[in-house]
């Protein structure tokens, strides 16, 4: 017995990654925090570890709903040199935060998107299924949702050198 | 087991339903129900006057992205037992589905429960015998049950939405669905509105269709919380009761707000108490956007935190509404005789979507 196919198949595959940042202290990296608890002060962590290794601009642009696509997303894109996003620790977050990530690649900009522990495999999915499998994602521990200002602080701190690995080339 | 890599990809089995019932669970692209092998010729037949249009495409369902060509819904929709008079309507829920407004990319990937539910409107509905009245939500229609199971498969197959629970079946399709316990829902959830039952006009009329146009509206359903209401004699009462259920916390409607859509599916009977006392549909939604209120002061404090953040708007933590206007909610009659009337929690990231029942050219 013949059966066809169920299965879909994407029509776009194989995009490229933006050019990472060559000075990375001469670039205006936006942080996107998604409102999901916690992430915040992730990236003020982040921030901070990135500022020890130089670089001094910053700009805050936070979006308004996780699982949708960012809502002043032509105006990240007019002002920043590099984005990092947080924060993936659930499905749909975890999903908007990849696809706002890849739009940005897309449009020239390097990013880094944090994801937590357990959904770093639907993550990367994500990211391939886009066309960009190389995409940069940082991991952190899960939860992050209960954890103290100090302690995401010091998490932030902990992965800024992998942060500035995946804007940088 | 090898994925399909084009659109006229095919698999040999041993000439059983019970060869095709494995395969399904071995390959991950079934629903844990049997299915319905899709030989070429059901799939011709399934296909019909879009037989020459096979590899068009509606467009990506996301997030994998796979393409929704008329042949690939086609499958889908002989695997769920739809007959081939259905698959227009199948094919205008995918459209609608597919929208960037309905968010497939948040609905796909939540841990929250939610499923597209399928409202059907317009003489489709009859000449269909898509159920709009006792257990319109199940069981037992052919219709209603193979409509939603098709657009379910389509999402697995064809979106990437097989569960992660059996990310470990079949590795290489993708598993996006994070659903924490899922839902029974997530079988299918498809009905028609009781337009002949209902007071009001449907909820294709108030979106801006006429009558007779035949229509189908995807709602991203959280939740579902089935109500009994045998007291209220007035509509006043009605709208009361109905808003101490809307008003309940846990919602993604309570929690984030943001446009979001509670939908309320009254009985007939609730319906004709609320019109007896001159309620229109408006003057409906306006009270529950009132009344259908949270006190949150006694749930603690990380909760009333959270509240305060997600909706900056709603100062007032022991007056939390549902939603963030009257016109958020949705209303639809559906049902039978009875005293029980649902509301439907529904996702935030997500706006319901109509759409136009789609013809052959």
């Amino acid at each position: 017995m013949k059966v066809l196919s169920p299965f879909g198949v994407p029509s776009q595959r194989g995009e490229a990654l933006a050019k990472r940042l060559r000075d990375p202290v001469e670039s205006t990296v936006v942080i996107v925090e998604n409102g999901k608890p916690g992430s915040k002060h992730l990236l003020s962590g982040i921030q901070m570890g990135l500022e020890a290794r130089g670089i001094s601009q910053f700009k805050l642009m936070p979006k308004a709903s996780a699982s949708r696509p960012h809502q002043d997303f032509e105006s990240v894109v007019e002002c920043a040199d590099a984005v990092v996003l947080a924060l993936g620790d659930c499905g749909s977050c975890t999903s908007g935060s990849i696809l706002d990530c890849v739009e940005f690649e897309k449009r020239g900009i390097p990013t880094v998107t944090i994801v937590s522990q357990l959904f770093e495999a639907v993550s990367q999915l994500e990211a391939a299924s886009k066309g960009l499998p190389e995409m940069p994602i940082v991991i952190v521990p899960h939860p992050i949702a209960t954890r103290s200002q100090e302690e995401l602080e010091l998490i932030g701190m902990g992965i800024a050198e992998k942060v500035l690995a995946g804007l940088s080339e | 087991m090898t994925q399909a890599a084009s659109s006229t990809d095919f698999f040999e089995l041993e000439p059983t339903l019970e060869a095709f019932y494995e395969w399904a669970e071995e390959t991950g692209s079934g629903d844990g129900l049997p299915l319905v092998p899709p030989t070429e010729e059901r799939v011709t037949e399934m296909l019909g006057p879009w037989a020459s249009r096979r590899d068009e495409s509606l467009g990506a369902v996301q997030p994998y992205g796979g393409e929704a060509t008329y042949e690939k819904l086609a499958i889908n929709c002989v695997m769920a037992g739809c007959r081939p008079s259905y698959f227009p309507v199948v094919c205008t829920a995918v459209q609608a589905a597919i929208s960037p407004e309905f968010n497939l990319y948040g609905i796909q990937a939540t841990t929250s429960p939610v499923t597209p539910m399928v409202v059907v409107n317009g003489p489709i509905a009859k000449e269909l015998n898509i159920n709009s009245g006792r257990s319109a939500f199940g069981p037992g229609w052919r219709a209603n049950a193979t409509i939603g199971r098709a657009l379910r498969l389509i999402l697995l197959n064809i979106g990437g939405g097989k569960p992660r629970s059996l990310e470990n079946v079949n590795p290489s399709m993708p598993a996006f669905d994070s659903a924490t316990q899922g839902s029974p829902a997530k079988f299918t959830f498809c009905a028609a509105e009781a337009e002949q039952d209902s007071p009001w006009e449907p909820l294709h009329v108030e979106r801006g269709f006429d009558i007779e146009d035949s229509t189908v509206t995807v709602i991203g359903v959280d939740s579902i919380h089935a109500y009994r209401d045998t007291a209220s004699q007035t509509g006043e009462d009605i709208a009361t009761c109905m808003a101490s259920v809307m008003g309940m916390f846990g919602t993604a409607n309570m929690l984030y707000g943001q446009g979001s859509q509670p939908t309320i599916v009254l009985s007939p009977e609730h319906a004709s108490i609320l019109a007896k006392d001159n309620w229109s549909k408006s003057d409906l939604k306006n009270f529950l956007f009132e009344h259908a209120r949270l006190n949150l002061l006694p749930l603690g404090k990380p909760n009333q935190d959270i509240h305060r953040r997600r909706r900056p708007k709603w100062f007032d933590l022991s007056d939390m509404p549902v939603c963030d206007s009257p016109s958020d909610i949705i209303a639809v009659v559906i049902g039978g005789p009875g005293i029980h009337s649902v509301f439907l929690g529904t996702f935030s990231g997500s706006q319901s979507v109509t759409r136009a029942l789609i013809q052959a050219e």
